[in-house]
């Protein structure tokens, strides 16, 4: 048979914590000597909470923080990551990493420069200041992005493809020195074959010395 | 400001002591409910270890809305519910146990074990969140607001669930109490499913 006077069941928790003033437990006590349903609920609710847990022993509580802790600090270090856990296994160490990787892009660098000269052929022999003009100018700024390894095999790289602009150089010069110059001299003006008479008596009085196959008072006038 | 909230404080500012400290201050109430939810010592005691993992890697976002107490109810309960459903509440309710845990002084007559463990069968049997908020009314000795907040439902619900869980237990004893000649055929060693 249920109690007609629920509020007394309300109260039945806090009766078991001794969390009711002294009239309120003699009211509940009163209250269940008389009413089967609330003493039997009581009756439950005691039983439950008399219900006895195993004790795992102060060792168990004692070395709990620690290992809550060492669980804890292993959870928080990062997860390798894909690469790591792929190459991890490698056991070589990381410099040797980063080496090989500056070796491959010093590779790759030169590979990519060296092919670009191919293309654009070698420079010519004559006209060469205008050749050069039309090269692209060299971003500063991307030699200084460049490692000091990187740098050092670009300078070798670039020692190595000047070579043949030195020689073409010299060897135009020499051209020059060799060549009769009348059919070049016959194409200037009369202004400009005096004007470059003067310029050329004025560096013999200051004693500069050029090589010169013929006079150019043969094609003045 | 509360014991906990110094605690915590003295964590973030870097002091390993202080987690240590509330470790200790709540690692026996914590496994005492553990235990009741899951009813072995092994997995209660592997749920309070992971109960405290969690909240120690996950303290810097605890908002300290709730009590750091309840907080920490939550993470056990969440968790032990995994254990629960995943084992498919299988219960070792041995007559052995019942008389292990109770002190010997106070050991009752087996009439009174078996209604121990008819009892422990019931509360299994309850929808979980009655089950829930019994043991932490009952167990526990949470208030309702605190069994609100750490079930994350209101008041009234609570204490709806905790009446509707009181009388469904009171109902399942005595069904346990009509089929008793059949029960006392079963070993005095017996598992017991629900859900």
């Amino acid at each position: 048979m249920n109690c007609a006077k629920p509020e007394y069941k309300e109260l039945l928790p806090a009766y078991l914590e001794n969390g009711l003033g002294q009239a309120d437990r003699l009211r509940i006590e009163e209250h269940c000597r008389s009413c089967e349903d609330c003493s039997a609920e009581l009756e439950l609710l005691r039983m439950l909470a008399e219900e006895a847990v195993p004790d795992p022993g102060e060792a168990f509580w004692a070395v709990l923080p620690g290992r809550v802790r060492r669980d804890a600090e292993t959870k928080r270090t990062p997860t390798p990551s894909l690469f790591d856990r792929v190459f991890g296994q490698w056991s070589l160490p990381r410099l040797s990493w980063a080496a090989a990787a500056l070796l491959v892009v010093a590779s790759l660098s030169w590979v990519l420069v060296k092919s670009r000269t191919e293309t654009t052929g070698p420079l010519p022999t004559t006209g060469l200041v205008a050749s050069i003009d039309e090269t692209e100018t060299v971003d500063t700024g991307q030699l200084a992005e460049l490692s000091s390894q990187e740098f050092q095999a670009v300078s070798r790289w670039a020692e190595n493809a000047f070579v043949p602009v030195k020689e073409a150089v010299a060897e135009n010069l020499r051209e020059t020195s060799e060549r009769d110059l009348s059919e070049d001299l016959a194409d200037l003006s009369s202004s400009e074959l005096d004007r470059l008479d003067h310029m050329l008596k004025q560096e013999k009085k200051s004693g500069a010395k050029y090589p010169r196959t013929s006079t150019l008072g043969d094609y003045s006038g | 400001m509360d014991e906990d909230s110094a605690l915590l404080d003295r964590h973030a500012a870097g002091d390993r002591e202080a987690f240590d400290e509330l470790v200790r201050k709540h690692q026996k109430p914590l496994y005492a409910m553990l235990y009741r939810m899951v009813s072995d010592q092994d997995d209660a005691a592997d749920l309070l270890q992971k109960t405290f993992v969690k909240a120690f890697t996950g303290v810097g976002g605890f908002e300290r809305r709730s009590s750091f107490k309840t907080w920490l109810y939550q993470i056990a309960i969440n968790l032990a519910k995994n254990v629960y459903r995943d084992r498919k509440v299988i219960q070792r309710c041995s007559l052995d146990d019942v008389v292990i845990r109770r002190d010997p002084k106070i050991v009752e007559s087996l009439i009174g074990k078996e209604t121990r463990l008819r009892l422990r069968r019931s509360v299994v049997s309850l929808p979980e969140k009655q089950r829930l908020t019994v043991m932490l009314r009952i167990q526990e000795q949470k208030s309702f607001d605190e069994i609100a907040g750490i079930l994350g439902c209101t008041i009234g619900t609570a204490k709806a669930n905790f009446h509707h869980g009181v009388q469904k237990l009171k109902v399942l004893m005595q069904e346990q109490e009509s089929s008793k000649p059949a029960e006392n055929k079963e070993p005095a060693s017996a598992d017991t499913r629900s859900q």
